[in-house]
């Protein structure tokens, strides 16, 4: 059984048509989610007005369970990359995240969640940890987190830190989604890098720290990404299912612990 | 310019640079520098690729026609030229005609830029509003006196090309399923009419004249002056035909009376 459904925002900033017809269909039967891409949280540039009007317009639709978007930037100077780009920790990023944060979630009359992207290239002089970071948006903002399990592993890998500080720095309470993904990894001048591409199996490690993240947050609705090179439908429907027996298990517990 | 901006700034430069010069970056860096070169070079790589895998995707006919490799290519190229102006890739490719147009691999199809501005109004209709309920009541209560001042709105999602190329018959030879006749006469121009019926587009060629009145009443211009205009490209036009071959194909959603009349 499918629980819910889960799109880019992005593919619906349309004014009518069959898609944005097919995701009213679903939105009937089913809760759906609206994932952006494209806000550019972390942008020194002010967010672009056009793309939140989009986005509000969107969401007055579907009147979606959860709206989330990333912890990333995507442009400077008004020219978009058009990719989940890093951001340096410190107070002066915290500061315009919030910033703009607070103005989506203004627009849209609603929180938000904020998801952890993969990331492969750290800088200097940064005052916080990422999950510091993270959590310091939540308490400012009131948004939740999407803690993506798979770009927490992939960035621990990158960067040499420990998954487990990641996890343990998130308070809880505020996790309201995980995303699951497999990544690859290459090799670039004998330096090995692993790349969030959302076109594997999720890895066995993966699964681990996700039962880790269950255990401290408690079942959280979880979704399976997988947009490159796409299995067969019974494959996909496996690693949901797997993910679904996980969940059962924290479930039980958190019952008889509250008993 | 703050810290954070001008990292933004160094990023997007290194991301961007022909020369792959990542020098202004790395001085916002932690680790080794062959640390950071592959980090940028990861960057670089997925950046590129998300642009022309967007600009590619939005051509699937191109791709038919002269096979992906040669699209692929070509988006990488368009993605480093053209910057993309907006979170939303699905805006980003519309001037990947006008690219092709320069581009000299493509200098013996010069019809493939006609090609690419068929398929991005394709895509554009795609999520155009739907249509409005027909209501054509207008034409049985209006007296003929007054049929000049009628108005006719059209289904928002169609789209007018005046090509120089014989674009419908491009169209019909590349669809799935096409048998038989394969010849194309590239000396033909073409007018060409995009309807988004329900969950299909079509793409129907029109005669000069009929173009020409179909392009006025999307004006909003009244029927009157819409006849005269094609009938300038086409003494034979007759506005009988066309009316009743639009209002059959939905594409005439609703008929009134101008409010000067």
């Amino acid at each position: 059984m499918v629980p819910w459904f889960e799109v880019h925002s992005e593919n619906y900033f349309v004014s009518g048509g069959p898609s944005l017809q097919a995701l009213l269909d679903v939105r009937t039967d089913y809760p759906v989610s609206l994932h952006g891409v494209g806000m550019s949280i972390g942008s020194t540039d002010g967010l672009d007005l056009k793309h939140l009007e989009k986005l509000k317009q969107l969401v007055d639709i579907v009147q979606p369970a959860a709206v989330s978007e990333h912890l990333c930037w995507s442009s400077v100077g008004g020219r978009w990359m058009n990719d989940l780009l890093p951001l340096s920790y410190t107070q002066e990023a915290l500061v315009q995240v919030c910033a703009h944060v607070e103005q989506v979630q203004e627009m849209l009359q609603r929180p938000i969640l904020i998801e952890n992207v993969s990331s492969y290239l750290r800088f200097g002089n940064e005052d916080m940890h990422e999950w510091e970071f993270l959590a310091q948006v939540a308490r400012r903002t009131g948004c939740q987190l999407l803690l993506d399990i798979n770009n927490i592993y992939v960035s621990a890998m990158n960067h040499s830190f420990n998954a487990a500080d990641f996890l343990a720095g998130i308070p809880q309470g505020i996790v309201g989604e995980m995303h699951l993904a497999g990544y690859e990894v290459v090799e670039e001048d004998e330096e090995r890098i692993l790349i969030d591409t959302h076109s594997r199996p999720v890895y066995p490690a993966v699964w681990t720290l996700y039962e880790a993240a269950l255990q401290r947050f408690g079942a959280t609705p979880t979704l399976i990404e997988w947009d490159q090179d796409i299995p067969g439908f019974e494959k996909l429907m496996a690693e949901a299912d797997k993910a679904q027996a996980y969940l059962n298990r924290v479930s039980t517990s958190a019952v008889e612990l509250s008993a | 310019m703050s810290t954070l901006r001008t990292l933004q700034h160094d990023f997007c430069s290194a991301v961007f640079s022909s020369t792959e010069d990542d020098v202004l970056l790395a001085r916002h860096c932690a680790g080794s520098t062959r640390r950071m070169r592959a980090g940028i070079a990861a960057y670089r790589r997925s950046v590129l690729a998300n642009l022309a895998s967007a600009v590619a995707g939005s051509y699937p006919l191109l791709q038919n026609i002269v096979g992906p490799d040669f699209i692929n290519e070509a988006a990488r190229r368009y993605a480093q030229l053209y910057p993309s102006l907006s979170g939303d890739l699905n805006l980003y490719g519309e001037h990947f005609g006008a690219f092709l147009a320069a581009y000299p691999p493509a200098a013996d199809l010069p019809w493939l830029p006609a090609v690419a501005e068929l398929e991005w109004e394709i895509q554009r209709i795609y999520g155009a509003p739907d249509a409005p309920a027909v209501d054509l009541a207008a034409l049985q209560t209006t007296p003929p006196e007054q049929w000049e001042q009628l108005i006719f709105d059209l289904d928002p999602g169609h789209a007018l090309i005046k090509s120089n190329w014989p674009l419908a018959r491009i169209w019909e030879v590349n669809q799935t399923g096409h048998e038989g006749d394969m010849r194309v006469d590239f000396d033909m121009a073409q007018c060409v009419l995009v309807h988004r019926r329900g969950y299909d587009t079509h793409v129907e060629l029109v005669a000069p004249g009929q173009f020409a009145f179909l392009n006025r009443l999307s004006q909003g211009v009244s029927l009157g002056p819409a006849v005269a205009a094609a009938m300038e490209v086409d003494e034979q036009f007759d506005f009988g035909v066309a009316l009743q071959r639009f209002i059959a194909s939905s594409l005439i959603r609703r008929a009134f009376l101008s409010e000067q009349s």
